[in-house]
């Protein structure tokens, strides 16, 4: 008897049925696109503030008094825990030279090279993933092998005279070298005064094989906020291994550091709060910003999915009179309205969900121009939601119907 | 009871007659007004509040002086925060760069006003305090301390001369006796040791711009950055120890992006209003900025395109239904002689009426929603710009009325009979 109820019900009144299945399917894409959008969104976030460039500088440890760094050390950031936090990362080698009459500095490091992960994958690494803003007028430098080209600062460049295929005598202490101009760079701060150079072509001239002064370290990182309450605020020295354990598998920036010490021996390494610490503070904010505006729409699209629901039952109240006049029990009626609503819920959710993954891809798309990662947790969470907002919206229908007296019911108005 | 009487009273008995079914008509168009309001002032507002956000960022136009001078007249940089360029500026710092020998070891020397750079940097963290004003206090960067194995509290003794010869011969400043060249050069390379006094009157305080004088450290700033390789000091005090009164060799400036000038602009602004500057907008920190605040408010914009059409849709299929049961209703009026304009009519005036309620108490609960967000995420009110309140209330009344249009029509287009019948 139930199911034949039921199946005229959708017979009968299906653009009834689906209206009130549209609204429960609204707000379950609603859920399902904006849980899907804001679990990743703090992780893109941080890739992003990577166009603020390095937020950690290795520097040759004090103690040691060595005064240089292993060039070859740096590779090894590769192998670290957080190896795929760690975007960008170079050397660098510096020496005041002369072209012609002209004082310059000329600043060796990575244009790029072959860095290999512990899986055996093969990764290109240099100076142009920290400094993202660098523009370069004529040639980029792109190949390990072209170690005589340089880059030359745009306001050096204009004071030398010279423009990309222009070559460069640089001097220092008695030896010369002659250097192509691959590009002009503006970079809009130090670098315009300089000359951007392969490390070995420094590193030859000084007699400094395989030396670095110190490196760039540019990695995503989570606001200390991320780590637990319990050890957000204590020195990881005094952790207990399994606090620590914690610590160093969460990549703020003090674990990302820990580690890159870890693997360069005989260097420190220095957090850059400029860039540390505001962007810390901006992850925070954007992310509270999405959760309110997320908390915010959540709670009120459930309340208005609630109401459509109860709008649709209370139209039925003659319906529920006939039902109750001919002998149906009000428990017989709550139990009609309560699996017409599951069922509503189900497949509303089911395909709410789809409809919300397809949204939240977009999102993702325009705006990160990455896909975003489905989370199984989000299914579970959707469906369970729209099935709630569904029933929880015929409760009030369903308790007036037991209190509906079908003769004045069906009198009509 | 004539036609407008009629008229009014169906529509009242409409709205008020069935209170239940009016609340929940109501009540879902106040939660779209309210979020659609709330989430347009949001990202509507969203640039100017997170535009003080990124200024944690630190100075994105940097101030030289014009034509290869050195340096430039601090007094133009009051021109900066006055009129209205004091409005798109958050902030600046005067910097005057030289060279020093501080405890034997020659370093950038750097003269600063404290209580300004400490709003255009808040990264800085001191240990100990900053300098007070005109005590003959110093900031040592970290790296200077460890390198010099200096506390906070100890007292460091500066030389303003790095050891370059003068060319000619200096003065000094107690007896006024002209000392010879080669006084100076004596006094090379081993600045640290040797006691700097003019070879006539023995005072300390004496050669020409080049005495050192004995300054505290008050605390040790970490930066990460090259500041940590740097002493800091007073600028008044940095210009009188290098004997450049009302000299700065370059000024850090916090902008304020995100209005209709770009930071281009504000530069030029800069550079007019100056006149001897030359204005360079700090690539990094704009182009991250631009980048960062587009993708925020791309982000925002699409979720609250998302939220509009998602709960519009949901309150159109609500609208739809509540007309579509009310076949019976129009049958009856039909039947009753009604014309399909004085049907179409009612119920249009009904969903509009019903549209203006919910649009103005959604409003306010738009306006209760925005505030909570601003107050939990920027700590400030989110002003909510007057363009929402029409663009709210004329959405909602847009969507009730014509989410109604596809159902008075079907029920419009039923024969009296059929739909009196019944089911």
């Amino acid at each position: 008897m139930l199911f034949r109820l039921l199946l005229r019900t959708v017979q009968k009144r299906k653009k009834r049925v689906a209206l009130t299945g549209l609204s429960v399917l609204m707000g379950a894409a609603l859920l399902a696109a904006l849980l899907t959008v804001t679990s990743g969104v703090s992780e893109r976030v941080s890739r992003e503030l990577r166009e603020y460039g390095a937020n950690l500088t290795i520097v040759p440890d004090r103690a040691g008094g060595a005064g240089y760094i292993e060039e070859r050390d740096l590779l090894k950031l590769k192998r670290i825990f957080w190896r795929h936090n760690v975007v960008g990362f170079a050397p660098f080698l510096s020496m005041q030279a002369k072209v012609g009459n002209e004082r310059v500095t000329l600043v060796g490091t990575w244009f790029s090279r072959q860095a290999r992960l512990p899986e055996g994958k093969v990764v290109t690494v240099g100076v142009y993933d920290l400094f993202p803003w660098w523009k370069v007028q004529g040639r980029k430098i792109t190949s390990d092998a072209d170690r005589l080209s340089v880059l030359v600062g745009k306001e050096l460049a204009s004071k030398l005279q010279v423009s990309p295929g222009s070559s460069l005598r640089v001097a220092y202490g008695g030896m010369t070298r002659t250097l192509g101009v691959a590009g002009i760079l503006s970079a809009g701060g130090p670098e315009d005064q300089r000359i951007i150079a392969d490390i070995g072509v420094v590193q030859e001239m000084t007699g400094l094989a395989g030396k670095a002064e110190g490196g760039k370290v540019s990695a995503m990182v989570v606001p200390k906020s991320k780590l637990p309450e319990s050890i957000r605020g204590k020195e990881p020295s005094r952790m207990t291994p399994k606090e620590y354990e914690t610590w160093y598998c969460t990549p703020t920036i003090e674990a990302i550091s820990t580690q890159i010490k870890e693997v360069v021996p005989g260097a420190g390494v220095k957090v850059v709060r400029q860039v540390a610490e505001a962007e810390g503070k901006l992850l925070d904010k954007i992310e509270l910003l999405i959760s309110m505006i997320i908390a915010v729409t959540l709670v009120s699209s459930t309340v208005g999915v609630m109401a459509s629901m109860s709008a649709a039952a209370i139209e039925r109240r003659r319906e529920i009179a006939l039902s109750k006049a001919i002998g149906a029990s009000d428990g017989q009626v709550a139990l009609q309205f309560f699996v017409e609503a599951g069922i509503i819920g189900f497949i509303a959710g089911l395909a709410g969900f789809a409809l919300g993954i397809i949204l939240a891809e977009f999102v993702g798309r325009s705006v990160f121009n990455v896909a975003v990662p489905t989370n199984p947790l989000i299914f579970i969470v959707t469906l369970a939601l729209s099935l709630g907002m569904a029933l929880s919206g015929s409760v009030l229908p369903v308790r007036n119907a037991a209190r509906v007296d079908p003769a004045i019911a069906l009198r009509g108005e | 009871m004539n036609n407008r009487q009629m008229f009014l009273t169906i529509v009242h008995k409409a709205l008020l007659g069935k209170k239940m079914r009016f609340a929940i008509a109501v009540s879902s168009i106040v939660l779209v007004a309210g979020l659609i309001s709330a989430l347009l002032s949001v990202s509507l507002g969203i640039k100017a509040r997170f535009g003080s956000e990124f200024r944690r960022f630190g100075a994105n136009v940097v101030l030289y002086p014009k034509g290869g001078e050195r340096v430039m007249n601090e007094s133009l940089t009051r021109k900066l925060s006055s009129g209205e360029l004091g409005r798109y500026l958050y902030g600046y710092v005067p910097f005057l760069n030289e060279q020093g020998v501080v405890n034997g070891k020659t370093m950038p020397v750097i003269g600063t006003d404290f209580r300004l750079a400490r709003r255009v940097n808040p990264w800085w963290k001191v240990s100990g305090s900053y300098p007070d004003e005109g005590a003959g206090e110093v900031l040592l960067g970290i790296d200077v301390a460890e390198r010099l194995g200096v506390r906070v509290g100890d007292r460091v003794r500066l030389n303003p001369n790095t050891g370059s010869v003068p060319a000619s011969s200096v003065e000094c400043k107690g007896c006024h006796s002209v000392l010879p060249e080669n006084h100076n050069r004596r006094l090379e390379g081993r600045l640290a040791e040797v006691k700097s006094n003019c070879m006539s009157c023995h005072q300390a305080h004496s050669l020409g711009g080049g005495s050192s004088v004995e300054m505290r450290v008050s605390g040790i700033l970490s930066t990460g950055g090259d500041e940590d390789g740097h002493i800091l000091t007073d600028l008044s005090r940095a210009q009188s120890l290098f004997n450049k009164p009302g000299a700065v060799s370059q000024v850090h400036a916090s902008v304020l992006t995100g209005g209709e000038l770009s930071l281009e602009d504000i530069s030029r602004v800069i550079e007019s209003k100056l006149g001897d500057v030359q204005a360079t907008p700090v690539s990094r920190i704009a182009r991250a900025e631009d980048n960062l605040l587009g993708k925020v408010q791309l982000l925002l914009t699409l979720v609250t395109l998302i939220v509009l059409s998602t709960t519009g849709l949901t309150l159109a299929s609500m609208m739809t239904a509540s007309v579509m049961e009310r076949g019976r209703e129009i049958g009856l009026m039909k039947a009753i002689g009604a014309t399909h304009r004085a049907i179409a009519i009612l119920f249009l005036a009904e969903a509009a009426s019903m549209g203006l309620t919910g649009g103005g108490i959604g409003l306010l609960l738009g306006f209760l929603m925005s505030q909570l967000i601003g107050e939990s995420v920027f700590a400030t009110a989110i002003p909510t710009p007057p363009v929402v309140f029409p663009l709210t209330i004329l959405s909602v009344i847009t969507l009730a009325v014509l989410s109604s249009v596809p159902s008075i029509k079907r029920a419009m287009s039923i024969d009296p009979a059929t739909s009196l019948r019944g089911e």
